[in-house]
């Protein structure tokens, strides 16, 4: 919130939406940025590499003679008016990404108003990790800009203020290298913002270049615009973009400003109001997401012992060893209730179970993994409170994940310790299976093998497992939902 | 060639041999041809002195019924002690805990007698890994490999990745438990369930189910194909309830093992504190659950003797 007054929801995610298709979609708004009612005076689209990579210009502002004319009339007052006029717009927008916490595949804005003039000049490292999940390299800070005069009517900032509020971030070469590094926690599918040199001639040419990398660091992207400069706008002119393959994402971008005059020098240069979008095809389903974050082996929570030697009729029946000890774990529900809430956000849902295995669904206390598609009617449930097991078949291959919350202690298990991990495979002839614990539960997912493994090699395919784990899906039955 | 006629009769004989076992009952379509009783006494040594006549009564009483056999003294190995050499660290032992995993199961065979033992460290093994863990050799059919005593073979050596466990010295072993059936006879040996259920899987080899009560699943590996109709993915099934053979394929395409069946109880437990996933050590549940079998019918646990070789080839 700025200026003491509430949020207000104005033109909100489809708005934003579209604000980004517009702007950089060859040929989706026919180079116009209808978001701020100003005619385009020129969209260049450049695209390259397997990648489908845009970088977009528009002019945004009345030409520059005209906007010194009317300062030279009419003084401050008018230019206030023309840049308010501007600045309102904007400010919408930040007011959109302040209220409304974005979905995923929407687009969030850093319009770098950190909190007050003193953020001037500190550097930018990870002031929006926590919020944006955005976190920047070397050599980039705030700065700040009012657009004030002093007394001698000589402006404090040598640029034109930013392209929102007063604060913009700024790269220096000099400490920071030719490029300034913005790293994303998730990956993104499109990044876009307004950039402007510090400095530099009526006219000028400039490239200003963008570099997408992949989470493993390798360069899945780039886009790159000639740009000639100037100064004297309401606001910075120029904006640029990068887009992702549909399916991919970037990890991490390094953008660039070079001066063509000077042997394309890298100079510093200026960005405002960050614009990114979260890549909806690459964020994982959140079962698969836990699965992956998991480290080092599952620890035994809470767990309250259910049979054992000295407790229930199990020991009654047997005539030389001992029950095994056995134990109810906990479930960590609100895990489970965080998934089931980022599962509702990105729209999955399960395949429905067959006959009566949503019965099964229904007793169980347990968090069931499911599948969200299967080949129609193979999708069985069954098991008790405790145990489930669903049963299905995709993709020409029978599939199987099976929960418990049901541990068995076993004290006497020699070298047990050097081998966990947080993920064990094993197999038999007939199958590959993955186990491993998730909400506080136990699961194995396993996949079989078509006429056994002479036949059918690709069964012991882990990658092709680690798919059907990304396809799962956490689902509560009646039982569930008592947190039991 | 065997005439016909012959071979009606030898049936015939053969089933009305059955009928006279003593057992638990069976379904109709459990195949008979149990062989008859083997005469146990070994005739006296030549150089022995006669017994001592027995006294001549007047009154004879009737002639008392043979004692019922009774499991031997140590009929079992302790769990985790592998046969020497067997294990893929060698020298060490299997799981030693001797917790039972599954009070509540039934032994997975309907009848006895049943072996717990090793097929590639047994009689006839060739042991694994081309001679680095040499085995016995000699002939599969051995009767010492249709005796007692019982040996775990949870944590014997296996080196593919597909057999990694966390509960055994190396990290990779059998994970499952081998059991012969009462004779060498291929596909007549009735595997049931060891609890009320469902059918999970119904692979090229394997039979996997789910137990209602316990939550564990069981898995069943080298059973004869195909399975009756009935044992389909989903299908309940009720403790006791015969559903497959013991068979010696090794694959779809391969009847390179013994008659046996690999048995696995899956599951989670509790190590040193984490969780671990997958096969757990079945080896003490088998044993009380033999037990149960034969304090049913104590003759059910003594062994016979092997049928001729041509009878346990595979039929073609």
């Amino acid at each position: 919130m700025r200026n003491g007054r509430p949020p207000r929801a104005v033109g909100g995610p489809s708005a934003l939406r579209a604000f980004l298709i517009c702007g950089f979609r060859a040929g989706a708004c026919r180079g116009r940025l209808h978001f701020l009612n100003f005619p385009p005076l020129g969209v260049i689209v450049t695209g390259s590499g397997k990648f489908f990579a845009l970088l977009a210009v528009a002019v945004l502002a009345a030409p520059a003679p005209m906007a010194a004319a009317q300062e030279e009339s009419e003084g401050r007052r008018i230019l206030d008016v023309v840049r308010d006029r501007i600045t309102r717009e904007l400010e919408r927008v930040d007011r959109v990404e302040t209220a409304q916490p974005q979905a995923d595949g929407e687009p969030r804005i850093i319009d770098f108003e950190l909190t007050s003039a003193s953020a001037a000049a500190a550097a930018l490292t990870t002031q929006y990790r926590q919020s944006h999940g955005v976190a920047f390299g070397k050599g980039a800070t705030v700065q700040f800009c009012t657009n004030d005069y002093d007394e001698f009517n000589v402006r404090l900032c040598p640029y034109p203020r930013a392209a929102s509020g007063q604060h913009a971030a700024m790269h220096d070469v000099e400490t920071g290298g030719p490029a300034m590094q913005i790293g994303f926690d998730d990956p993104v599918s499109s990044v876009s913002m307004r950039i402007n040199p510090t400095g530099g001639r009526l006219d000028e040419e400039f490239i200003a270049r963008i570099i997408g990398f992949d989470a493993n660091g390798n360069r899945a992207g780039v886009s790159e615009l000639r740009f000639n400069w100037f100064q004297d706008a309401f606001t910075w002119p120029t904006g640029v973009a990068i887009e992702a393959g549909e399916g991919e994402g970037f990890s991490r971008i390094d953008i660039s400003l070079r001066r063509v005059a000077n042997n394309n020098l890298p100079v510093r240069f200026l960005i405002d109001d960050l614009t990114f979008t979260p890549a909806l095809l690459d964020a994982p389903p959140p079962v698969a997401a836990a699965i992956a974050a998991q480290d080092g082996p599952p620890q035994i929570g809470r767990a309250v012992v259910v049979q054992s030697p000295e407790v229930g009729p199990a020991q009654s029946t047997l005539q030389i060893y001992p029950a095994a000890v056995r134990k109810r774990l906990a479930i960590d529900w609100n895990a489970v209730d965080a998934a089931l809430a980022d599962q509702a956000s990105l729209g999955l849902a399960a395949a429905e179970p067959a006959g009566a295995g949503q019965k099964y669904v229904d007793i169980a206390e347990l968090p069931v993994l499911l599948p969200q598609a299967a080949d129609a009617g193979t999708l069985q449930v069954f098991g008790n409170a405790d145990t489930v097991n669903a049963v299905w078949r995709a993709n020409g291959r029978d599939y199987s994940v099976y929960g418990s919350r049901l541990v068995t202690v076993i004290e006497k298990a020699q070298g047990a310790s050097g081998v966990q991990s947080a993920i064990t495979f094993s197999g038999t002839d007939d199958d590959l299976t993955a186990s491993f614990s998730l909400y506080g539960a136990s699961y194995a997912l396993a996949q079989f093998c078509n006429g056994g493994a002479d036949a059918d090699p690709a069964c012991y395919d882990r990658d092709a497992l680690g798919r059907v784990a990304e396809g799962l899906v956490v689902v509560v039955g009646e039982a569930g939902r008592t947190r039991p | 060639m065997i005439p016909q006629r012959l071979l009606a009769v030898f049936a015939i004989a053969v089933l009305l041999g059955a009928c006279g076992q003593e057992g638990p009952p069976r379904p109709d379509t459990m195949p008979a041809g149990a062989p008859p009783p083997v005469e146990e006494d070994a005739p006296p040594a030549e150089d022995e002195p006669d017994p001592p006549a027995p006294p001549i009564e007047e009154d004879d009483p009737p002639e008392p019924p043979p004692p019922a056999f009774e499991l031997p003294s140590g009929w079992h190995g302790a769990p985790g002690a592998l046969l020497p050499g067997s294990s893929t660290v060698k020298g060490s032992t299997g799981v030693t805990d001797p917790s039972v995993i599954v009070p509540e199961m039934v032994f997975p065979m309907a009848e006895g007698p049943a072996f717990a033992n090793s097929q590639i460290f047994g009689q006839g093994g060739g042991g694994y890994a081309g001679g680095q863990w040499p085995g016995p050799g000699g002939s599969e059919n051995d009767p010492r490999n249709f005796d007692y005593p019982w040996t775990d073979n949870f944590c014997e050596v296996r080196l593919d990745a597909k057999h990694a466990t966390d509960l055994c010295p190396g990290g990779k072993a059998h994970k499952g438990q081998d059991l012969r059936p009462k004779t060498c006879e291929n596909a007549v040996h009735w595997l049931v369930a060891p609890e009320d259920g469902w059918i999970s899987h119904v692979g090229s080899i394997s039979v996997n189910i789910m137990g209602a009560e316990s939550g564990m699943k069981y898995k069943f590996l080298h059973v004869q194909m195909p399975v009756p109709d009935w044992v389909k993915t989903g299908a309940p099934v009720t403790q006791g309830q015969p559903f497959a053979l013991a068979s010696d394929l090794l694959s779809a395409s391969s009847r390179a093992t013994t008659v046996h069946v690999h048995f696995e109880i899956h599951g989670a437990a509790e190590v040193d504190g984490a969780l671990h996933s997958g096969a757990l050590p079945p080896y003490t549940s088998l044993v009380e659950s033999y037990l149960d079998l034969i304090d049913a019918n104590p003759a059910m646990a003594e062994p016979v003797a092997q049928p001729s070789q041509d009878k346990c080839l595979t039929p073609q």
